[in-house]
Parts: C-alpha cells; sequence; structure tokens
C-alpha cells in the first residue's frame, strides 16, 4: 500500500475527548442516584476540561485550533456537495461541518457547566459553588436551565454518533480508531498537521486548575 | 434584607394558611405547601449564603435560622390527605407519604430537631457552632426527599 501513517490528534485532544465520553453518563447517573457531592466533583472535571479546551483552541496543535476548522459557508458547501462522492479528500482534523459540530457540543457544554455552577441544591449542602451569588426564582430556575442544556447536548452527541455511524457504513471510514491511536492511513501525501510543545500542555494545565480552583472558592475577586 | 416583622408575619401567614388548607381545594394547599418549601429552603439557604461571604452577617443567619426553626415545626401540618401529586400532578409530594405516616413524622421529627440545635447554634453567635449544624440540617432535607420526594424532570 502507498498510504502512509500520518499522526492527527494529539494527546489532550484525545484525552479531553475519552475522558467527557466518561464523564457525561457519570454525571446522569449521579444526578439520577441523588448523589450530588460525587456529582458537583465531576462537574469540576468537565470545567477543568473545557477551560483547557478553550486555551488549546487558541494556541494548541493545528487541528485542535479553532482558526483551523471553524470555516465559512462556502467550505461547508463544498464538503457537503462532494459527501457521497467517492473520491472527496479526507480532511485533516475536523470536516467544515465536523467542526461545527465541535463548536456546539463546546458552547453546550459550556451553557451545562456554567448554570451547574449557579444550581441551587434542594437539599442545601451540594449547590454549586456560584449558588449563593444568586437568590429566589433565579436560583432555582437555574436548574431548568440546566437540565434543557443537557437535553440539547444529548440531541448534538446523537448527531456526531449518527455521522460516525455514516462514515463508517457509506464512506467505509474509521473515524474512531483515529481518535483512540492518534494516527490515520492517508492514500495521499499530505501536509502534516503541527504540533503544540510540551510545555504549553503544561501551562494549559496548570490554567485549568487554577481557575477550577478559583471557581470552587465562589470566585471571589479581590477587594478594591 | 428581611426584618424580623416582615418575617414574623410572613410565618404567621404560612401557619394559617396551612390552618385554613383543610377548607380549601387540594390544588392551591399544594400551591401553598410549595411556597411554604420555597421559604424553608430559603431560609436555609439565606444561612449558607451569609456563611460564604468573607464576612458573615451573624443577624442575618440569626433571621434565617429562627424562620426556619419555625417552618420546619410547622411541616407536618402542610400535608393533610388527598393532596399528593396523585391527586395534583404538579406536586412533588409522592403518595408514599401518606402510606408510611410514621416514617414521614420521623423524617419530619429530624429536620425539626436539627432546625432547632440550627436556631440554638445561631442564638450562640459561634461561627463554628453554626457550621456545624449545617451536616444534620441538610441530611435531614436529603434523607427526607428520597423517599418522599418526586425528582424534578424538566
Amino acid at each position: 500500500m502507498a498510504g502512509q501513517r500520518v499522526r492527527l490528534w494529539d494527546l489532550p485532544v484525545r484525552v479531553m475527548h475519552w475522558s467527557l465520553v466518561l464523564l457525561i453518563p457519570a454525571l446522569w447517573w449521579t444526578w439520577r442516584s441523588g448523589q450530588m457531592f460525587v456529582h458537583v466533583r465531576l462537574g469540576y472535571l468537565v470545567l477543568a476540561i473545557l477551560v483547557f479546551r478553550l486555551y488549546w483552541g487558541l494556541v494548541g496543535s493545528s487541528t485542535a485550533r479553532f482558526s483551523g476548522f471553524v470555516r465559512g459557508p462556502k467550505s461547508i458547501g463544498a464538503y457537503l456537495a462532494n459527501l457521497l462522492s467517492k473520491r472527496a479528500e479526507p480532511t485533516i482534523g475536523h470536516n467544515p461541518v465536523g467542526g461545527w459540530s465541535v463548536v456546539i457540543l463546546l458552547l453546550l457544554l459550556v451553557g451545562v457547566v456554567g448554570t451547574g455552577l449557579f444550581c441551587e441544591d434542594t437539599d442545601g449542602l451540594n449547590s454549586g459553588p456560584l449558588n449563593y451569588l444568586v437568590q429566589g426564582d433565579l436560583s432555582s430556575g437555574m436548574a431548568h436551565w440546566h437540565h434543557l442544556l443537557f437535553n440539547g447536548l444529548l440531541v448534538f452527541i446523537g448527531l456526531h454518533l449518527l455521522a460516525i455511524a455514516f462514515y463508517v457504513l457509506v464512506k467505509r471510514e474509521n473515524l474512531v480508531g483515529p481518535m483512540i491511536t492518534g494516527r490515520r492511513n492517508m492514500a495521499a501525501p499530505m501536509i502534516a498537521p503541527s504540533f503544540a510543545p510540551w510545555w504549553s500542555m503544561v501551562v494549559g494545565v496548570i490554567l485549568a486548575l487554577a481557575a477550577v480552583w478559583w471557581v470552587s472558592l465562589g470566585a471571589p475577586l479581590p477587594k478594591r | 434584607m428581611i426584618s424580623l416583622k416582615t418575617l414574623a408575619a410572613a410565618a404567621l401567614a404560612a401557619s394559617l394558611c396551612a390552618g385554613a388548607a383543610y377548607a380549601q381545594d387540594p390544588a392551591s394547599i399544594a400551591a401553598t405547601r410549595h411556597e411554604n418549601f420555597k421559604k424553608l429552603g430559603g431560609s436555609f439557604k439565606g444561612i449558607l449564603d451569609e456563611l460564604k461571604k468573607p464576612a458573615p452577617d451573624l443577624a442575618v443567619i440569626k433571621t434565617n435560622a429562627k424562620a426556619l426553626d419555625t417552618l420546619a415545626a410547622q411541616l407536618p401540618t402542610w400535608f393533610p390527605a388527598g393532596t399528593g401529586a396523585d391527586v395534583v400532578p404538579k406536586s412533588h409530594a409522592l403518595p408514599v407519604i401518606w402510606q408510611k405516616p410514621d416514617e414521614f413524622k420521623k423524617d419530619a421529627g429530624d429536620l425539626a430537631s436539627a432546625a432547632h440545635a440550627m436556631d440554638l447554634a445561631a442564638m450562640s453567635g459561634n461561627m463554628d457552632t453554626i457550621r456545624g449544624a449545617l451536616p444534620a440540617l441538610g441530611g435531614a432535607c436529603k434523607a427526607c426527599h428520597q423517599t418522599f420526594k418526586a425528582k424534578d424532570e424538566h
């Protein structure tokens, strides 16, 4: 075979992806079974992932950067027009539609985690760390938006799975394998993605942990 | 901030509502109960929110602890038979409340003593004693909700 093995997804992207695959059902289950103490702690992990992911979208590897995968209507149109064509070149990184799917999934996660921070626990002890900043109907209404946005997230996760199934069944392309190994075979030579240095990963982890720590303290502002 | 007078008036109004509840229709009894629980939860939240601040105001904690104590003692009167979720669909009061009255009474009693302990702690003015009274209070909420309250399904 003339193909070459190409490095596609970096380690942080893969770790974050599969962590969310485990965390989202776990968060649902801890809520359903009333384990709110665990639920809030797992929520902090998602917050850390989101902070890191947004940072990584600016300074990460080329396949992780927003500037690399958020495309305009022209690219989306071209992608959709060639969707069923056998000659269509596989995209390095997110395709134009997949890129927007990532953006929407991230925005929904930001919404779910953001409202979760302000949610009131009916039992009082495991309210979100920022619940003390809201009172009355705003406080009790937060849970409503938290649930609503979570259901929206489930819808887009469903579409994400359908897209993966479509690629396997119709386009005979396995997208799951590369998300595990980070590599895939490319038939034609291509420009390899560039990868962020290891220290930039360390900076991101410190940034994410500091943000979670600050929020868990109730996001205190320095006294003026 | 809520003054003591408003709170006393609210508590009086709440007790009157609870007293008059027997003459009302199930839906309005459930609605009044819902308001009472909002006040009960609100007073607990009032204490928690204050403790989150860099300099908690003891007066606010005392007012809320007093209201909490009063409301928690009244809680068993908010549940006349025939006002549960089986009759009023909007209600979160599960029919098991009236099927296991002794268990429900015990849970309500646990809340009343935890709320009273919080009231005493607030009167002592010691922040550590107040913080120490929190877990029993939250635990009483949770224990009762787990058996007797329907989960929110939005």
